[in-house]
């Protein structure tokens, strides 16, 4: 009987407390905030081939700090000199899944596998990026995303010009040789035209 | 061409169900289903009435794309942003009344009291509004492949009904065919020892434990986001 009460007792707390969390993340005033970023990061997406300076990106997009260095090591004279490139978007949210991390892997290592040279020279970024900050909303809408996804983007100055969801990924996570072929004559495709 | 159409929803439903993602709601299906595990009438009608609710989630969903200019993007964002969230508190409220630790003073519509009763008595109900529930609960899997997948095939074939029924027949297959292994399997258990109430008995708890289990684990993941 005790051993009843206690259970049910523990159980009302994490309950309380799930909803307490949940109800301060919804309206925690560190949403208003980062809602104030909308508009630096849509101003930045305009602007992303003449901003040479590549860090204060990741922090608003919010991606792993570690990642960021590793896979746009770009110089800072030689982007200046480009007007158009091509960003290659992953979009997750907070939860992350299996396959999902799958897909970002595989995204990942295509593009750093076949494409070194342009992501040293700056014609091409892998960027991840979590909608669900309330920043990054705008990206559902932008191209239409039901789920993660990678998104090819070619900016020409400073401008979106042309941008392609590669909704293939899904069916593809399975086999990996395709996988990183897809992306390949995707991410090619798009390389051509910068 | 209607046949290869058909084929595909059943498969995209297939592939929904066995993916990893949506495996913790599936354990608690199951075990739902298959609580009443000594009437084997019971364990069949709780699981035609989960594939039915989530074939009836599927519908809704369909007819409001197919038929209405619902944005999917947002719809897609708003139910995985939220269902998951709520989802956990609601397997933990309902594993408590499974285990006895609430009870619910039921007060039911006087029309058709006699059948909800009856259907409540054999906790088929339940299974229908756990089949909604469920089907809600959008991970990134099968929002690729419901939203990604079945959406732009019923759309072509303007089939807002149809390709989501069979979809949602699909992502229950599995499960159905667990519930009754599994039923099988104890019923053949329960006549070699002839403890048939004692089973049941456990059954019930065991259903609300995975409950709470599989509550506090969407809880952790999406609530607190620490899994």
């Amino acid at each position: 009987m005790d051993i009843k009460k206690l259970l049910k007792g523990l159980l009302f707390i994490f309950v309380a407390l799930s909803l307490g969390v949940l109800i301060y993340k919804e309206f925690s005033p560190k949403k208003e905030i980062k809602a104030t970023n909308i508009v630096e990061t849509r101003g930045e997406k305009t602007t992303v081939s003449v901003e040479p300076v590549p860090a204060p990106k990741s922090q608003h997009l919010k991606e792993p700090a570690t990642k960021q260095k590793q896979e746009s090591p770009a110089p800072l004279t030689e982007v200046k000199s480009q007007n158009s490139k091509v960003i290659a978007y992953y979009f997750h949210g907070t939860f992350r899944c299996t396959t999902c991390r799958t897909i970002e892997q595989y995204s990942h290592d295509a593009i750093q596998t076949y494409f070194a040279k342009e992501l040293g020279d700056g014609r091409l970024e892998f960027r991840p990026v979590n909608i669900e900050e309330p920043g990054n909303k705008h990206f559902i809408q932008d191209y239409q995303l039901v789920t993660r996804s990678l998104v090819l983007s070619l900016m020409s100055d400073g401008k979106e010009t042309k941008s392609k969801n590669l909704a293939d990924v899904w069916k593809l996570v399975r086999d990996k040789d395709k996988f990183f072929q897809y992306v390949k004559d995707e991410v090619e495709k798009f390389l051509k035209e910068t | 061409m209607e046949l290869l159409l058909l084929a595909s929803a059943v498969w995209l439903g297939i592939l929904t169900s066995v993916s990893p993602c949506p495996l913790a709601t599936n354990i608690a299906a199951v075990s739902f289903i298959s609580r009443r595990i000594t009437q084997r009438n019971t364990v069949f009608l709780s699981g035609i009435l989960y594939t039915l609710g989530r074939s009836l989630t599927y519908i809704v969903l369909g007819v409001l794309i197919v038929k209405t200019l619902v944005d999917v993007p947002i719809l897609s964002d708003f139910l995985q942003r939220y269902v998951n969230k709520i989802l956990g508190i609601v397997l933990i409220l309902v594993g408590m009344v499974l285990l006895d630790l609430l009870r619910v003073p039921l007060s039911l519509p006087s029309v058709s009291e006699n059948v909800a009763k009856k259907l409540i008595e054999k906790g088929a109900f339940g299974s229908l509004l756990l089949g909604i529930l469920f089907a809600l609960a959008f991970c990134p899997v099968s929002a690729a492949l419901f939203f990604g997948g079945l959406i732009p095939l019923a759309v072509k074939a303007k089939s807002g009904i149809g390709l989501p029924l069979i979809y949602g027949i699909g992502t229950s297959l599995p499960v159905l065919l667990f519930a009754s292994l599994v039923a099988t399997g104890t019923s053949y258990i329960n006549n070699l020892y002839h403890r048939i109430t004692k089973v049941e008995f456990y059954t019930k708890k065991a259903t609300g434990i995975i409950f709470i289990l599989v509550g506090v684990y969407y809880a952790l993941a999406y609530i607190f986001e620490i899994i």
